[in-house]
This record gives structure tokens, C-alpha cells and sequence, in this order.
């Protein structure tokens, strides 16, 4: 949620601090993270780093807090790109006869995988592995997805027996098995090497620079895995399927975004580690930690961080931390976790416990009401706290109507799709919303500014297209104004 | 200082028109309009405020509701033939036109939809709706309250197109074509939620509640639209009281508004677009790098940042970043007025030794035609900087501001025109065949430009014949690279659509396109 004041506190730091050398380098890559520009915030930081001298902490803290605010976008991209992505494709599926499409039982498997679906999933890649008129290198694509749905389900011999039977020479199929290696921890120590040559023979394929991404996150390969997201190609179609002269199919790897969230979470953490040492600044690092844990599932460790945090008095995330530790405690399986008053008429406090309520989708009816009730007295940035975690409570229970009045009370309406007036993981949130209620302009609308500084959102634009002109019904009609 | 003057004039004539506020008024909506529509009528009209007026008058056979699910109207149910070729519709019983002056009320039938497909298919009838309906081969009224619809062809959406609105047999004065001279493209009357009152006098324009509406009474019981030609005392007349809402809010007042506790402000994405057009029978703009040549002439970025807060999105096609048919591929070309003088010469020009370039003796001097109801102050700088920056690169550009309908009948009718500045508004399906299909040239006919290109006519018949959503997808993807490519307009930019209305005003769903599709559900709080 909403971090300006301590961000801006940061730059401050940055901006007077003499003993770094460079300091309007890390100046600048520090605003461009407060602008929300995370990936040119870390090409400038990254830069900067090693002629910070003493401030190498401090900046290292900014690398860590940006890339975690990174990872945790593409998370949230990652989520919206499967919503889209299954309406899109499960009616691509069904088209018969000439229209009927060879790629798609693939791609729709994937997603199907990835939604942890494995039953559908099964269904649909071992009809692409079967599937007539393509080339065999599709088919061995589909056996290794098949492969790996059998293996997360606990079929491991299965598995096995399906991907010692695939023989190719094909980059794409070599860098998919890796991906599946390095996905389950099985022939790990390979994968590496196999998604290396991979990347040597085929460094235009969309296909393998996210699998590359995967492979690279999952054995912890971080400055290859950011290497390789800063390609070219990453943000291209995997596959496009003509039929005749003006039909075109586009089908994305919908794994990307979950590699890259991955890989930035792991980025996050290292970097946050080396503030260890720095006694003032730790605890901040602590809070970013517990939160990077978090978002690897890591709860064991996240729990540690937080109870740091918690313990070290610093005031700038305490709310967050204690929400924090109701949200671990919550998955860990106390379902009362959230069983609190209401914190008092703090706006950050309310705020915060009803967004970490939204992110666990649990029931806080009563703080919910307060929040609502706070509202009608708030202005500013306190109603804009308050109307996105209200806004995101709605979201994450189903009920997008309310959901866009309460994020669209957050949003900065003057510059209202630009990410450096509006938190990115916000504005997700409002194309999600929108997209529930089918008002997909406005989702489009997101993306399209979003594209510029996060070219990978182009997979969720071309499907969200695709659904919008199935969905819309309209007849026709233009006017002048 | 004159300026001021007339400023703070304006504001001390809405301040006495606060205090003079009553209750009969708290039923009333008042919202502020960019002008007032030449025609009210469904099928001669073709601009937004018109088209807003005629949701609150009339009713289609079908609508469609806020979750894109096509819903009854006029007509209680359909059925529809295996083949997709046969359209049959039972019609409601209980419905009633608006009374006309001095008259009863007559009851809405049959021959009523019979008229309107006929009146709007007739060839003198001159409306851009006709290119929408061709797919209909025939209409027959089955009995009073059943018609059915013949397709040439089955067309996707089909349904969707039901949408138009239904006129009475009894209301144009001509019932075999309707002209802009008919009385009832005026004062006209409908079915629904709201009838006109007053459409003549003054400045204002009245809709009172149709109590005998079909659905329910309207809980508004009076739709006032007041036309305002300057933006920023639009948005003073809401501040102080004079208005309810504003449909369309300047991107420079969202700031102010959005800090105002009193407003809400809602986005709307109506799929719109700015853009220069050129007539291309113009000898001087014939040829597409000339065209091409004026889009790189100009800093589109810069423009919206200066003149618009940044508040838009740029754009480098036919369609609005937000549909569905916008290809991504395509980017929009840079400034370079270098490229845009090499692009002159390679059309044929030289300089003139006034600085403008000419080309078989005759200068590269232009018209540009702007509607006064666009006399924003963005506007006017968006103009003087197209000049400037044009002149740069050798061309002359002569900016003349017109009263609305001037502009029309110079744009859509005589074709009077060098340049427009203008915006189209599209509904969902991104329809852009009126606007560059070469059948589509002609009196008051969207094409106004002249542009013909037998590959874009091709492309465009094609998307009409199929019933593949992907493939349609595809070919508005390679229609909106050549348009590009062919520049028949600069395209420049998509603004932030937002409406302002009180918070008193309650259940305010707004159609992103029509506006006021839902309005017979509003209501004013606590009164």
C-alpha cells in the first residue's frame, strides 16, 4: 500500500547524504522508484552501487525495496494475466471445424496448470500432444506440460517415464523440460546447462527466455534470470497461428510473470540482506524482508522478520508489520486472526488492517463498516489509504461493482492511468475490477500506459482485446463531436 | 482583463441564479452541454449531444444493460431462426408515445417499427445510419405487435443492432423520407422516459418525466440540458450551484473537482479520439506522404502535455487505445520535422521564397475548419501550434473558427475544407467503416474526407462478411496499420473521459458510450 512518506524520507536521506560519492545517480534512481518506474530505478541503482561508497547500504536498501515493490506487481500482473487469460482461451477451445485452432489446446493447458487445475489441464495437453497437423515439437511442448501436471499431482513416475520419452532437437522443447526440472527440483543440477544452450541457439524465442526466467529463479540464478528479463524479445507472442490471409491467432507463455515476480522477490531479498550490518536501517530491511517472505511462502521465515520488526519499536511500518503478522498467522491457519477491534480512528491503521483482510480474503465486516463510516470525514491521502484497501476488501470478495467505486475514490484522477501518480498493484486492481464488470475499455485503457514502462502486460492487453470482442455487444455506431 | 470581467460576470449571474433555487427544482436534473444539436432525432443526427437527448426520448426494439446482456424494450421477447437470418419480435402492448402538442397520446404498434426501417432506408432520407442496416433485407409486420426482420446475411452481433430507435408513424410531417427541414427532427417525440417540453425556447433545453413511461415513471421528474460554448464557466456553473452535472469535464478542471467533496467524478470510456482530417480531393493533400508529412510535422507528446495536462493518451491509429481492434504493433510516428521536409520534396515540393512550399506553381496553403463549440482554450492552442509547427516545415495553415452547423454543412455537406480539427466517439464494436469506406463519400456521409483505398475497402467488406470474432480482431489490426501508413487524418490523442456530477444524485450508472442509457433510475437523494 502506500509508502510515499518513508520513500520520500529516503530520498531526502540520499539527497544530503556526503559520504556517497554519487550521489545524484542514487538520487536519481531513488525517484524513479518513487515514481513507481521500477525498472529504471534498478538499471540506475544497479549502476550507481558500486561507486556508492559508504551509502552502499542505503542503496542497496532502495534495490531491495524496489524490487520487491517489482515482484509484488508482477505477482499481481500474473494473477490478472490467468483471469484473462482462461476467458480468453476456453473460448478459443471451442471453436469447431475451420475455425477450429491447432495451438490453442496448449496454451489453454498451461493455464489451466498454472490455475492449478491439473485435471482440466491433463484433458487439454494430452489432446495438443495427439493433435493433428502440427509439428512435432508442439506435441513434445505439450508432453512435457503434460508431464509436469502428472508430477504435481503426485504421479512422479508418471512424470518421469513422460519426459524421458520426449527426443527433440528444438530449443523451445529443451528449455520447457528445464523449466520443468527446475520447477520440481528434479534433475536440477541440469537444467541449468539445458536452458543455456537453449539461450544460445534460440535467444528470439519468447518460449524460451521465459522458461530461462523460470529456470533462473527456481535454482536462484538471479543476475542471469535479470539478464535475461531485460531481453528483447521477452514481451513477443510464443506462437502465432494463421488461418488463411486475415485470421491471426497470438498465444503468450503465461509463466512469465510468475518467473519474474520470483526472480525479483529473490533480487529483493539479496539485496536487503547486505543491510544487516546497518543497525539504523536493518529494521526497515526487516519489514521489506518479512514481506519478501511472504510472497515466497516462506512463512516461517516472514514470521521471524515481522516479530524483528515488531520488536525494534521503529514506527515507519508498524502498522503494516502488525497486519502483517495477522495475515501469516491467518494462513498458518487461525482463522481468528483477524478477530480484532477496531484500531481506533488511525486512517493508516484501518487502512492497513483491511487490506492485509482483502490479501487474505477473510471476513472483517466490522472494521470494514468503520472504514466506510471514516470516509465520509476523510480527505486527501487519508481517504485515498482507506478507499483502496475498502476498495481492494471488495475486490477480493467477489463484489466489483463496489469495488470500482472505492478504487476509483483512490486513484489520482488527473493523471489516472499513469503509474508515477498511482500505485501500479492499484491500478491492477482497477483493470481487474473493470474487467468483472465487463467495462474492458477501461482495463485497456491501464495496460496500454502500463505497457510502456512494463512491455510483458502485453499479454494481458491482446486477450482482454480478444474477450472484449467476443463480450461486446454494440451496434455499430459513430459520431462526431 | 476583459477576459476576467466577463469572468466574474458570469459567476455573479450564477451566484442569483443559485438563490432563486426551489423545490421544484431538487426533482430536476440541470447538466451542462458543449452546444445545442442542429436535429433531436434518432436517424438525421449524427453528433453527441444529440445522441445523449435522444437516450432520454426514445426506445429501441432491444437495449443493451450495464453487464453487455441484450434485454427488451420495445419489444417483450424475440425469436430467432436457425440460420441467423430471420429476426421476429413481439412487441409490448402497453406502450404509448409521447402526446404531441394539443393531441392524445397514440399507442406504439407495429407499423411504427415498419416506419422507421422504411424512413431510414429511404434514399433521400440523408443519415449515417443507413451503412449499418444494409445487412436487412426486408421488414414485415406479422400483426400489430409482431415484426420480423430478413437478413441478407447472417452478420455477428446481429441483435445488438436492434438498438435503433424506434419514431412514430404519426410524427414526421414527410412519412416517405425524413429531411432536416421536417419539424419533427425538431421537436420530436418518442417512447421514452422522458418527452421534450421545451426545445425552442431560450437557451435551455427541457425533457419532462413521462409518467406513463412503459418501465416505471422516472424518479427525475425534469432533464434540463444547458449549453455552455467556454468549458471553464461550465465547470463555474456547477461549482456555484447552476448545474447538477457535467457530462464531459474539462482535463484541466479534474484536479479541482477531484478535491471537492461535494462531486463525484466518474470515468466513462467513451472509445473516442482527436485528430486533423484531411479532404483528400484537394489536389495538395492527394498524395499520402504529403499527409504523412504533417504527422511528422507536429509534437503530438508535447501538445498533450502542454495543452492537456498530460491528461490523454497518444494514439497512431483509427481506433482508441482502449478497444479492442487497437493494433499494439503499430506505434506512433515520432516528431521529425527533418522527415516531414524530405517527405514534402519526395511528394513534388520545393520552397517558395516566402518559406512555403509549392508544388505546379500553387502553394501549400490550407484551411483549417475548427467548430466554435470546440473554442476551448486547449483547443485554440491545439490549432495555433498545428500551424506553427506546420509552417516550419513550409505549410500554410489558415485557422477559421465556425459556429457549429457552419462547420457541419462545410464538413459533411458542401465539403468546404482544407483540414478539420474534430473527434469521432465509437460505441464498443469500433466500427470504422463509415468513416473511411469509399461508399461512404458523399452529402452529409461520415467520410467526409474523400478517402478511398480499394485495399481498405476490401478489408472492411470483409470484416462486415465474417462471423469469426478473431478473424474480424485481425482485420481491424492490418485496417488500423494502413491508416496509419495512409494518414487520411493525423490521428493525435484519446482524453480522459470523466463525468462530474453532486453526490445527491443517486444510483448514477453511465454508459460509456450513450450517456444516460440507465438515467430513468436516477435519482435525487433526500427529496
Amino acid at each position: 500500500m502506500y509508502q510515499g512518506k518513508y520513500i520520500k524520507l529516503l530520498i531526502l536521506a540520499v539527497g544530503t547524504a556526503s559520504s556517497i560519492a554519487n550521489a545524484a545517480d542514487v538520487r536519481t534512481g531513488t525517484s524513479l522508484f518513487k515514481q513507481n518506474l521500477y525498472n529504471q530505478a534498478a538499471d540506475e541503482l544497479t549502476q550507481a552501487l558500486p561507486g556508492a561508497g559508504s551509502g552502499q547500504t542505503m542503496v542497496n536498501l532502495t534495490i531491495g525495496m524496489n524490487y520487491q515493490h517489482s515482484a509484488k506487481l508482477h505477482a499481481a500482473l500474473q494473477h490478472q494475466s490467468l483471469i484473462v487469460q482462461d476467458e480468453y482461451l476456453r473460448n478459443i477451445v471451442k471453436a469447431k471445424g475451420k475455425l477450429k485452432s491447432k495451438y490453442a489446446h496448449l496454451y489453454y493447458g498451461e493455464v489451466l496448470l498454472e490455475n492449478g487445475q491439473y485435471k482440466q489441464a491433463k484433458k487439454f495437453l494430452q489432446n495438443a500432444s495427439r493433435i493433428k497437423g502440427v509439428g512435432s515439437s508442439y506435441k513434445q511442448l505439450a508432453k512435457v506440460n503434460l508431464g509436469l501436471a502428472e508430477y504435481l499431482t503426485n504421479n512422479k513416475s508418471s512424470a518421469k517415464k513422460i519426459w524421458k520419452s520426449i527426443k527433440s532437437n528444438d530449443s523451445e522443447v529443451t528449455s520447457e523440460l528445464a523449466a520443468a526440472y527446475a520447477r520440481v527440483g528434479y534433475q536440477a543440477n541440469i537444467a541449468q546447462s539445458m536452458i543455456e544452450k537453449a539461450l544460445a541457439e534460440k535467444p528470439g524465442s519468447s518460449r524460451v527466455l521465459a522458461n530461462a526466467v523460470n529456470v533462473y529463479a527456481d535454482i536462484g540464478a538471479i543476475e542471469k534470470g535479470l539478464k535475461v528479463v531485460s531481453m528483447e524479445a521477452i514481451d513477443t507472442s510464443a506462437a502465432d497461428e494463421a488461418f488463411g490471409k486475415n485470421k491471426e491467432i497470438k498465444y503468450f507463455d503465461v509463466r512469465l510473470m510468475a518467473g519474474m515476480s520470483k526472480l525479483y522477490n529473490l533480487a529483493a531479498i539479496k539485496s536487503l540482506e547486505k543491510v544487516e550490518k546497518d543497525s539504523k536501517l536493518f529494521p526497515v530491511a526487516t519489514y521489506y524482508l518479512a514481506d519478501a517472505s511472504y510472497l515466497d511462502n516462506d512463512l516461517k521465515t516472514a514470521g521471524a522478520y515481522v516479530d524483528a520488526y515488531i520488536a525494534s519499536g521503529v514506527p515507519s511500518f508498524m502498522d503494516k508489520a502488525v497486519n502483517l503478522k495477522k495475515l501469516i498467522a491467518y494462513r498458518k491457519g487461525d482463522k481468528k486472526a483477524f478477530n480484532v477491534s477496531v484500531p481506533g480512528s488511525k486512517a493508516s491503521s484501518v487502512s492497513e488492517l483491511i487490506y492485509a483482510c482483502a490479501r487474505a480474503k477473510a471476513d472483517c465486516d466490522k472494521p470494514l463498516k468503520s472504514a466506510e463510516k471514516m470516509l465520509e470525514n476523510l480527505q486527501g491521502n487519508s481517504a485515498r489509504m482507506v478507499s483502496y484497501a475498502v476498495g481492494e476488501y471488495y475486490l477480493r470478495h467477489g463484489k466489483s461493482d463496489k469495488a470500482v467505486y472505492f478504487l476509483e475514490e483512490a486513484r489520482d484522477k488527473s493523471r489516472k492511468n499513469n503509474i508515477q501518480a498511482n500505485d501500479p498493484v492499484m491500478l491492477v486492481s482497477i483493470a481487474e475490477a473493470y474487467g468483472h464488470n465487463k467495462l474492458y475499455s477501461e482495463s485497456l485503457e491501464i495496460y496500454f500506459e502500463m505497457s510502456k514502462e512494463f512491455p510483458v502486460v502485453r499479454q494481458i492487453q491482446d486477450a482482454t482485446q480478444g474477450i472484449y470482442s467476443t463480450e461486446q455487444k454494440s451496434a455499430g455506431d459513430v459520431k462526431i463531436f | 482583463m476583459k477576459g476576467i470581467l466577463k469572468h466574474i460576470a458570469m459567476i455573479a449571474m450564477i451566484a442569483v441564479t443559485t438563490t432563486s433555487f426551489t423545490t421544484a427544482q431538487a426533482e430536476s436534473l440541470r447538466y451542462g452541454e458543449y452546444g445545442r444539436p442542429s436535429t433531436l432525432d434518432p436517424i438525421t443526427s449524427n453528433d453527441m449531444i444529440a445522441l445523449r437527448i435522444s437516450e432520454l426520448i426514445f426506445n429501441g426494439l432491444v437495449g443493451i444493460n450495464e453487464r453487455q446482456v441484450i434485454v427488451p424494450e420495445l419489444a417483450s421477447k424475440w425469436e430467432i431462426s436457425k440460420d441467423g437470418r430471420s429476426y421476429k419480435f413481439f412487441l409490448r402492448k402497453n406502450v404509448m408515445w409521447h402526446p404531441k402538442p394539443d393531441a392524445e397520446a397514440q399507442p406504439f404498434t407495429a407499423d411504427d417499427v415498419v416506419f422507421t426501417f422504411n424512413i431510414m432506408m429511404h434514399p433521400k432520407t440523408i443519415t449515417p445510419l443507413k451503412v449499418r442496416y444494409e445487412f436487412i433485407d426486408s421488414i414485415t409486420k406479422i400483426d400489430s405487435h409482431t415484426v420480423e426482420f430478413k437478413l441478407k446475411r447472417p452478420v455477428l452481433n446481429a441483435l445488438a443492432k436492434f438498438t435503433f430507435k424506434i419514431i412514430p408513424k404519426h410524427g414526421p410531417d414527410n412519412s416517405v423520407y425524413l429531411s432536416r427541414e421536417d419539424s419533427f427532427v425538431k421537436q420530436p417525440i418518442g417512447t421514452g422516459p422522458f418527452r421534450i417540453a421545451n426545445a425552442s425556447s431560450g437557451q435551455e433545453f427541457e425533457m419532462v418525466a413521462n409518467e406513463s413511461y412503459f418501465k416505471r415513471p422516472p424518479r427525475i421528474k425534469k432533464f434540463v440540458a444547458k449549453p455552455f460554448a467556454d468549458q471553464n464557466i461550465m465547470n463555474q456553473a456547477l461549482l456555484f450551484n447552476d448545474i447538477d452535472m457535467i457530462v464531459l469535464v474539462n482535463p484541466r478542471n479534474i484536479l479541482e473537482l477531484q478535491g471537492d467533496k461535494r462531486f463525484v467524478l466518474q470515468p466513462y470510456n467513451a472509445l473516442s479520439y482527436s485528430f486533423f482530417g484531411y479532404n483528400t480531393r484537394n489536389p495538395l493533400l492527394t498524395d499520402s506522404r504529403v499527409r504523412q508529412a504533417f504527422t511528422y510535422a507536429i509534437n503530438r507528446k508535447e501538445m498533450l502535455k502542454s495543452f492537456f495536462n498530460g491528461q490523454g493518451t497518444q494514439i497512431s491509429g483509427p481506433f482508441a487505445p482502449g478497444s479492442w481492434a487497437y493494433n499494439l504493433d503499430v506505434k506512433p510516428l515520432p516528431y521529425s520535422p527533418q522527415k516531414a521536409k524530405e517527405l514534402l520534396m519526395e511528394a513534388g515540393f520545393t520552397m517558395g521564397d516566402d518559406g512555403i512550399m509549392v508544388k505546379d506553381g500553387k502553394r501549400l496553403s490550407l484551411n483549417l475548419n475548427v467548430p466554435i463549440a470546440k473554442e476551448s482554450e486547449a483547443i485554440k492552442r491545439v490549432v495555433l501550434a498545428f500551424k506553427n509547427y506546420l509552417k516550419k516545415v513550409g505549410a500554410e495553415v489558415n485557422v477559421q473558427f465556425q459556429e457549429w452547423q457552419a462547420w457541419k454543412d462545410d464538413v459533411f455537406s458542401t465539403h468546404n475544407f482544407d483540414i478539420i480539427y474534430a473527434s469521432w466517439v465509437f460505441d464498443d464494436s469500433a466500427d470504422i467503416s463509415s468513416l473511411f469506406h469509399s461508399a461512404e463519400i458523399g452529402q452529409w456521409k461520415n467520410n467526409f474526407g474523400g478517402y478511398s483505398n480499394s485495399d481498405v475497402d476490401a478489408l472492411i467488406a470483409e470484416s462486415k462478411l465474417t462471423l469469426d470474432h478473431e478473424k474480424r480482431r485481425t482485420i481491424n489490426r492490418r485496417l488500423h496499420a494502413m491508416l496509419a501508413d495512409e494518414a487520411p487524418y493525423t490521428f493525435l490523442w484519446t482524453l480522459t473521459n470523466y463525468s462530474a456530477y453532486k453526490k445527491n444524485i443517486g444510483r448514477v450508472k453511465i454508459h460509456p458510450y450513450k450517456f444516460f442509457s440507465y438515467a430513468d433510475r436516477w435519482y435525487v437523494k433526500g427529496k
